[in-house]
């Protein structure tokens, strides 16, 4: 699996990598899902699109969380993978079709809910001909 | 890192590198030994960088690994040259727990526990989502909530003016500014009012277990064999919603502004800066949204216990003994070098212990201090404890907030594998209910630092004393 949770003591991270930053940020949004669910159980009938920009790569993965968390919070949306499109460098903007479904309590239980994403050792780095993140998540 | 003990239960970071404080944590030998292998200590030196704190970077004995500030960390800032920091105070704004006292005993609870427990997880809303249908707030009502506070649910008929009478600040924050808070904050938590949430928060019924200090627990109303009932919980998705959109604008405020940050989630901005006012007034909106929470779910709790018992709320006491804020920051003043300072208290998982005699601890409690209610976890026990000068000298008037985790998340749920938890603390004499499992596993006791080993710090430091240990007998969680 190219995302693997942290063992933070009182919240939750994950460590992310991709071939590309777009792969990267791909991973990110299935380790959103795993950390609020049984992802496998998580349809993709519905959809939703993104459009972000952010000064740099981890502040890029930052917003996209942050907006994952924000599509949960206020509709019950939860990703289960997404498409990513970059479109330019400095600021960096990203694309993003989600594809995933509103929860259905019944079927879906939740594993944790999510407060925030940190900026705490939050970085995204380009080394060995891949991209590597890390994010810590408030529970 | 260095460390230096300088009594039985504190150890000194001293002053190293971009540091302009010391850091101090209150510990014993025994707790400092689990401290030390949590990446907390290097948390509490990046604390002491940021500019205008005073006196020390302090952290409590249930420090642990927060992100940006320490978990269980007190940092005070003059209120004029210092910095406010939206980490320092957290996503979870005013999270907090509140104690009411019964007229029941333990007794008498006992042969219905279970009907009662049953009744309040259908009663106060637990885990994700929206909460009762018979609460939908308009904008309005939610400016309203935002400016007010408890007041908003008292003067609803969700309480008693008298419970405003034994909330730290009176359950409002006058600073509050809610046209500062952002309509996506309002969006996400607008529907979440009177709600109890996830993780660590629950609303427990528990026995007053053991009775230290018998005058005090008499001015808080608590007597060995009663019944009380502890709520946990905060500002919903408003208040993480709020620390998310000025973390934002501060990164950018903390580089404008020069200030140099050891880790980004602890990004400021000057007390006195645009930015730091707007966030200050956007804090106390939240603040106020969390002592409305806490206000509402205590009506439910009423209503819960007059449904099983079929009394009326009069009758069955269940007054507020206290309410306190955990993460928080609040303008306070503390005579620092003899000089009497006006300074922002930051408090990230720490409670204020006020000591007795102080005009912000409620009249009937002048003799005894401030009430400190530390929650435990739901298999043992929690404490109430009452404030000191000691600890109005030392640590701004803090103490410690709970026991602190002890096992990660991850390492709680492989911990509770093939167990049955619920049948294990039914087998304690503790009701459980709670929306799903994997919660249960993660807030499992030992996941937990035993929080008596975490009073006995703060008594031994002297700053708060004992005044009632409260064993649990029935919880709902999210």
């Amino acid at each position: 699996m190219p995302f693997r949770f942290i063992d933070h003591t009182g919240d939750v991270g994950f460590e992310l990598e991709g071939g590309t930053l777009a792969e990267l940020l791909s991973e990110a949004v299935a380790a959103f899902a795993c950390t609020l669910t049984d992802r496998e159980r998580l349809g993709s009938a519905e959809s939703r699109e993104l459009e972000l920009a952010a000064p740099a790569p981890d502040l890029l993965l930052h917003a996209l969380l942050e907006e994952l968390l924000y599509l949960f919070e206020r509709d019950g949306f939860l990703a289960r993978e997404g498409r990513m499109e970059l479109a330019g460098e400095r600021p960096w903007r990203l694309r993003a079709r989600l594809a995933g479904e509103c929860r259905d309590p019944q079927r879906l239980p939740l594993k944790l809910l999510v407060k925030g994403i940190t900026y705490h050792q939050l970085a995204v780095a380009e080394r060995d001909g891949g991209f590597h993140g890390r994010v810590l998540l408030d529970i | 890192m260095r460390l230096e003990r300088l009594d039985p239960w504190r150890v000194r970071i001293p002053r190293h590198g971009g540091m302009r404080v010391d850091g101090i944590v209150y510990a014993g030998p025994e707790l400092m030994a689990e401290i030390e292998r949590d990446p907390c200590l290097e948390q509490v030196a990046n604390v002491a960088h940021l500019p205008g704190i005073v006196g020390a970077s302090l952290a409590m004995p249930d420090i642990h690994w927060g992100y940006g500030f320490p978990i269980g960390g007190v940092a005070a800032m003059d209120a004029e040259e210092g910095v406010i920091s939206p980490g320092g105070v957290g996503y979870d704004i005013n999270c907090g727990v509140r104690l009411l006292r019964s007229t029941l005993t333990a007794d008498e609870v006992r042969p219905r526990l279970r009907e009662l427990v049953a009744q309040l997880f259908r009663n106060v809303p637990t885990g994700v989502g929206a909460g009762r249908r018979d609460l939908r707030l308009g904008r309005r009502d939610l400016e309203r909530v935002l400016a007010r506070g408890a007041a908003w649910a008292v003067g609803r008929g969700m309480g008693e003016p008298d419970d405003l009478l034994h909330i730290e600040e009176g359950g409002c924050l006058a600073t509050a500014d809610p046209e500062a808070v952002s309509a996506r904050a309002c969006e996400r938590g607008g529907p979440q009012l009177g709600t109890l949430g996830s993780g660590n928060h629950f609303c427990e019924v528990q026995e007053v277990e053991e009775v230290f200090d018998e005058k005090a627990a008499a001015a808080f109303g608590l007597a060995r064999g009663q019944v009380t009932v502890m709520l946990h919980s905060g500002s919903r998705g408003l208040g993480h919603q709020v620390c998310s959109d000025f973390l934002k604008r501060m990164l950018d405020a903390a580089r404008r502004y020069g200030i140099a940050l050891p880790d980004r989630q602890l990004c400021c901005a000057p007390i006195r800066s645009e930015e730091g006012r707007e966030y200050l007034g956007a804090m106390a909106a939240a603040a106020n949204f969390a002592f409305a929470n806490r206000q509402v779910m205590t009506h439910w709790v009423r209503e819960s216990f007059a449904a099983v018992f079929g009394l009326p709320p009069a009758r069955l006491g269940l007054g507020v003994v206290y309410d306190v804020c955990h993460n928080i920051a609040k303008f306070e003043r503390f005579t620092v070098a003899g000089r009497e300072r006006r300074l922002c208290v930051h408090r990230k998982g720490a409670t204020r212990a006020y000591p007795p005699g102080h005009p912000q601890t409620p009249e009937a409690y002048r003799e005894a201090g401030q009430p400190v209610i530390i929650p435990g976890d739901m298999g043992r026990y929690s404490y109430v404890l009452a404030g000191t000068e000691r600890a109005f000298a030392d640590t701004f008037g803090s103490s410690c907030h709970g026991a602190g985790r002890r096992l990660s998340r991850h390492r709680a749920k492989a911990a509770a594998r093939g167990r049955d938890l619920v049948g294990e603390l039914a087998a304690r004499g503790v009701v459980v209910m709670a929306d799903g499992m994997a919660t249960v596993a993660e807030e499992m006791p030992e996941a937990y630092k035993d929080v008596a080993e975490v009073v006995e710090v703060v008594e031994g430091a002297g700053i708060s004393r004992r005044v009632a240990r409260l064993r649990p007998l029935g919880v709902i969680k999210g």
